[in-house]
C-alpha cells in the first residue's frame, strides 16, 4: 500500500513516515502543496494524508486542485482546524475524512484504512481469496486456517494482489507500490518476493501473465 | 464627594433666599414710605378734627394716662397764647406750645415722636404719635407678608429636587446602559442621544472602550494564535512518543528518543517564547530601562552562540565597537540579539560564513549580522516579522515567532530591523539601528 504524505513540519513528518513504514505501508513524503499536484499526476498512490497548514499552497487549495482534475485518491486530511465549519469546508472539498491535531497515530492509521476500503467497496477490512485470509489491520495472514509467516514485504505484495483478484498488475506498477523513493530496489526484487509468495502458497495462486505481470486467477 | 443633586439643592435654595433677602428689603422700604404717609394722614385728620371742634365742646377733663404710648395718638389743643395745652386727649406734658407748622419730629419721654400742629379758628391744635409705631406696622406688614414666602421654601426644594433629577435623568440611562452591558460589550455609546453636557463624557469613555477593545482583540487573537501554534509541536510530541513505544530495536529507539528530545526542546522554545511575546505585549512600554551596553551584550550572546556556530563549522567574524550605551531593557535587548544571531547560525549551510558587528552610526549604532546562507527573498522580507510566518524550509524546525519577538523589542526601544541581501557573504543580512544614549 503507497501513502503519499504531504506535510511541511519536519517532526511531524519524521513520526507519521516512520509510523506509516511500520504498518507496512509505502511512503512518499513532501512538504509542499504545488509538488503533490504535480507528483499526483504521475503516480498512482493507494491513499494521501495531507496537512492542511502547508506553505505556498493551502491544502484546501491541493485537494480542491486534486479533485477537479478528476483524482479520485482517498485522502485523509490533516488539520489544526478543528471547529464543525473547518471539517465541513474539508469534507466538501473533497476529502475522505479529517483528523485534527493533535491525533493518535492508531486512530490516523485506522481512518486511512478504512478511506481506502471505502474506495476498494469493501466492507470488511479482512480480504479473503480461496484459503488466504489477510488482515491489514492486525497485519496477520491466515492460510487453511494457519498462521502464515510473511516478510513485511511479501505481506505487502499479497495485500496489493488480493484487492483486486482477477486484475493484472505489471511489474512496475507493484514496485511502484512497494517502494518509496528513498527505498533502494534491485532490478528483480518484485520477482524475488512473488517466488517466495509461491512457495508460502502454492504455484496456482499467483498466475505470471507472460511479458505483462502478475494476478490471482479468478475461475 | 458631594453629590450632585445636594450640591444643586443648596446651591438653589441659597440663591432663592438671598433673592428673597434682597427683595424683601426692598419691599419693606416701599411698605415704610406709604405707612408713614397713611400714618401722616391720620395724624393731620385727627389735628384737623380736634381743632374743628367748637371751643365750648371741648371739655377740660383731666385727661386719661397714656396707657400704650406706642399706640397711642395724643392731639393737644392750646387756647390762644397759653403755654400749656387747654386739652389734651392723654397725659402728657412736654408738647411745646412752639411746635412748628406742619409735620415734625420731637424727643419726648425718651420716645421719638411724630407731630402736626396747625392753627384752626383761633386755636392751635398738636397732633402726636409715637414714631416707633410705624415702625412696627411696617414690619409687621413685611413679616406677615414674608412667612407664607418662607413657607413655600420646602416647596421649591422639593421642585428643585424634581427638576434636578429631571435634569440629570440622561447620567442615569447612560450608567443603565452600561450597567446592563456584559463585559465583553465594548460598543461605544450612543452620543447623538446625550445632552451636549455629558456628551464629552460618553465620548472619552468611549475613546477608551475602543482602546480597551483593541487591546482585547489583540490579546486574544494572540491567545488563539498561541493555541493553535502550540498543537504542531505538541502533534509532534505525542507522535514521537507513540514511535518511541513501538521501537523494538535499540537503534529504533535510541532514533526515536533523539527525536523526541528535539520535540521537547522545540515545545519548551516555544513556550519561552511565547511567553516572551506576552510580556512584552502585555508591558506596552518598558518598564525598567536602564542604561544597557550593547558590545557587552552582544558579547555575551556570542558566548552563548558560538559553539553552535563551532559546530557547523562557520567562520565567524566578530567586529565589535568598545561600547554603545542605549536606554533600555537589558534582558529584552539579549533575546534581541539572540534572535537574530540564533537565526543566522541555523539557516547557513555547514562550513559558511558569519560576520557580526557593531558600529556607530547616524547618531547611534548599527549592529550587523550578515551570513553566507540562502537568505530571505524581497518579497518574503515584510512577512517574515509576522508572528507565526515560517518560512518554507525543510532545513530548520521554527516557531515561526523569533523575528517577531526581535522586531517587538526594537520597536519598544526605537530601533529598527531592515532585512536585505549581504553584499559581502550573498546571504542576509540584518541591521539594527539604535539610538545611543551616549557613544563611547
Amino acid at each position: 500500500m503507497k501513502i503519499l504524505l504531504v506535510e511541511d513540519d519536519r517532526m511531524i513528518g519524521w513520526g507519521l513516515r516512520r509510523g506509516l513504514l511500520d504498518e507496512g505501508f509505502t511512503v512518499d513524503w513532501l512538504d509542499d502543496g504545488d509538488a503533490a499536484v504535480v507528483v499526483c499526476s504521475e503516480h498512482s498512490y493507494d491513499a494521501a494524508i495531507l496537512d492542511l497548514g502547508l506553505p505556498n499552497r493551502d491544502g484546501l487549495k491541493v485537494l480542491a486542485e486534486l479533485r477537479h482534475q478528476g483524482n479520485t485518491l482517498p485522502i485523509v486530511v490533516l488539520t489544526a482546524r478543528e471547529t464543525v465549519a473547518d471539517r465541513i469546508k474539508g469534507l466538501n472539498a473533497g476529502a475522505d475524512d479529517y483528523v485534527c491535531k493533535p491525533f493518535d497515530f492508531d486512530e490516523l492509521v485506522a481512518r486511512l484504512r478504512a478511506v481506502m476500503r471505502r474506495r476498494a467497496g469493501l466492507v470488511s477490512a479482512v480480504l479473503e481469496y480461496r484459503d488466504v485470509r489477510l488482515n491489514p489491520t492486525t497485519r496477520c495472514v491466515a492460510f487453511k486456517g494457519q498462521l502464515l509467516g510473511l516478510s513485511a514485504k511479501e505481506f505487502s505484495l499479497l495485500e496489493i494482489l488480493l484487492q483486486r483478484p482477477g486484475v493484472v498488475l505489471t511489474r512496475n506498477q507493484l514496485r511502484d507500490k512497494l517502494y518509496g523513493w528513498d527505498d533502494e530496489v534491485g532490478s528483480n526484487t518484485v520477482e524475488v518476493f512473488i517466488h517466495s509468495l509461491r512457495r508460502k502458497l502454492g504455484h496456482d495462486y499467483i498466475e505470471n501473465v507472460r511479458s505483462v505481470g502478475y494476478r490471482l486467477p479468478v475461475p | 464627594m458631594r453629590s450632585i443633586r445636594a450640591r444643586l439643592l443648596i446651591g438653589l435654595l441659597a440663591s432663592v433666599l438671598a433673592v428673597q433677602i434682597v427683595m424683601y428689603s426692598m419691599i419693606y422700604a416701599r411698605i415704610e414710605d406709604e405707612i408713614d404717609d397713611l400714618f401722616d394722614s391720620e395724624l393731620e385728620r385727627s389735628a384737623l378734627s380736634a381743632g374743628s371742634v367748637p371751643q365750648q365742646a371741648v371739655i377740660p377733663t383731666p385727661a386719661r394716662q397714656v396707657e400704650d404710648p406706642q399706640e397711642e395718638m395724643v392731639v393737644s389743643v392750646f387756647k390762644a397764647s397759653d403755654p400749656l395745652p387747654s386739652y389734651q386727649t392723654h397725659r402728657l406734658s412736654g408738647i411745646p406750645r412752639s411746635t412748628p407748622i406742619g409735620f415734625s419730629k420731637l424727643k419726648l419721654d425718651g420716645m421719638e415722636w411724630r407731630l402736626f400742629a396747625s392753627a384752626v379758628r383761633g386755636q392751635f391744635v398738636v397732633a402726636a404719635q409715637p414714631a416707633d409705631v410705624r415702625n412696627r406696622a411696617a414690619r409687621r406688614i413685611t413679616q406677615r407678608s414674608l412667612l407664607p414666602s418662607l413657607g413655600a421654601l420646602p416647596l421649591a426644594a422639593l421642585m428643585i429636587w424634581i427638576a434636578v433629577a429631571y435634569g440629570l435623568r440622561p447620567l442615569g440611562r447612560i450608567t443603565q446602559d452600561l450597567r446592563k452591558r456584559s463585559h465583553r460589550d465594548l460598543l461605544p455609546l450612543d452620543v447623538s442621544r446625550l445632552p451636549p453636557d455629558i456628551a464629552p463624557l460618553a465620548e472619552a469613555l468611549n475613546d477608551l472602550m475602543g482602546r480597551l477593545a483593541g487591546i482585547i482583540a489583540t490579546q486574544r487573537t494572540f491567545i488563539a494564535d498561541a493555541a493553535h501554534e502550540l498543537l504542531t509541536p505538541l502533534t509532534a510530541l505525542r507522535l514521537q512518543a507513540q514511535m518511541l513505544a513501538r521501537s523494538k530495536s535499540p537503534s529504533r529507539q535510541r532514533e526515536a528518543m533523539a527525536e523526541l528530545q528535539g520535540g521537547v526542546a522545540r515545545t519548551l522554545q516555544l513556550a519561552r517564547q511565547l511567553l516572551t511575546l506576552a510580556r512584552h505585549d502585555a508591558d506596552g512600554e518598558l518598564a525598567d530601562k536602564t542604561e544597557v551596553d550593547l558590545a557587552t551584550v552582544i558579547q555575551r550572546v556570542l558566548s552563548i552562540h558560538l559553539p553552535l556556530a563551532t559546530e557547523k563549522a562557520l567562520q565567524t567574524e566578530i567586529g565589535i565597537q568598545e561600547s554603545a550605551i542605549v536606554l533600555g531593557n537589558e534582558e529584552a535587548l539579549s533575546i534581541l540579539v539572540s534572535n537574530l544571531i540564533d537565526n543566522s547560525i541555523k539557516y547557513t549551510e555547514r562550513d559558511g560564513r558569519l560576520l557580526v558587528s557593531l558600529r556607530p552610526a547616524c547618531a547611534g549604532a548599527e549592529l550587523k549580522i550578515e551570513d553566507s546562507g540562502p537568505g530571505i527573498p524581497l518579497e518574503e522580507r515584510a512577512r517574515v516579522f509576522d508572528r507565526f510566518y515560517r518560512r518554507r524550509d525543510t532545513m530548520v524546525t521554527g516557531n515561526g515567532l523569533g523575528l517577531a519577538i526581535a522586531k517587538e523589542i526594537a520597536d519598544r526601544h526605537g530601533a529598527s530591523i531592515v532585512l536585505e541581501s549581504s553584499e559581502a557573504l550573498g546571504g542576509l543580512s540584518a541591521r539594527v539601528l539604535f539610538h545611543t544614549a551616549k557613544a563611547a
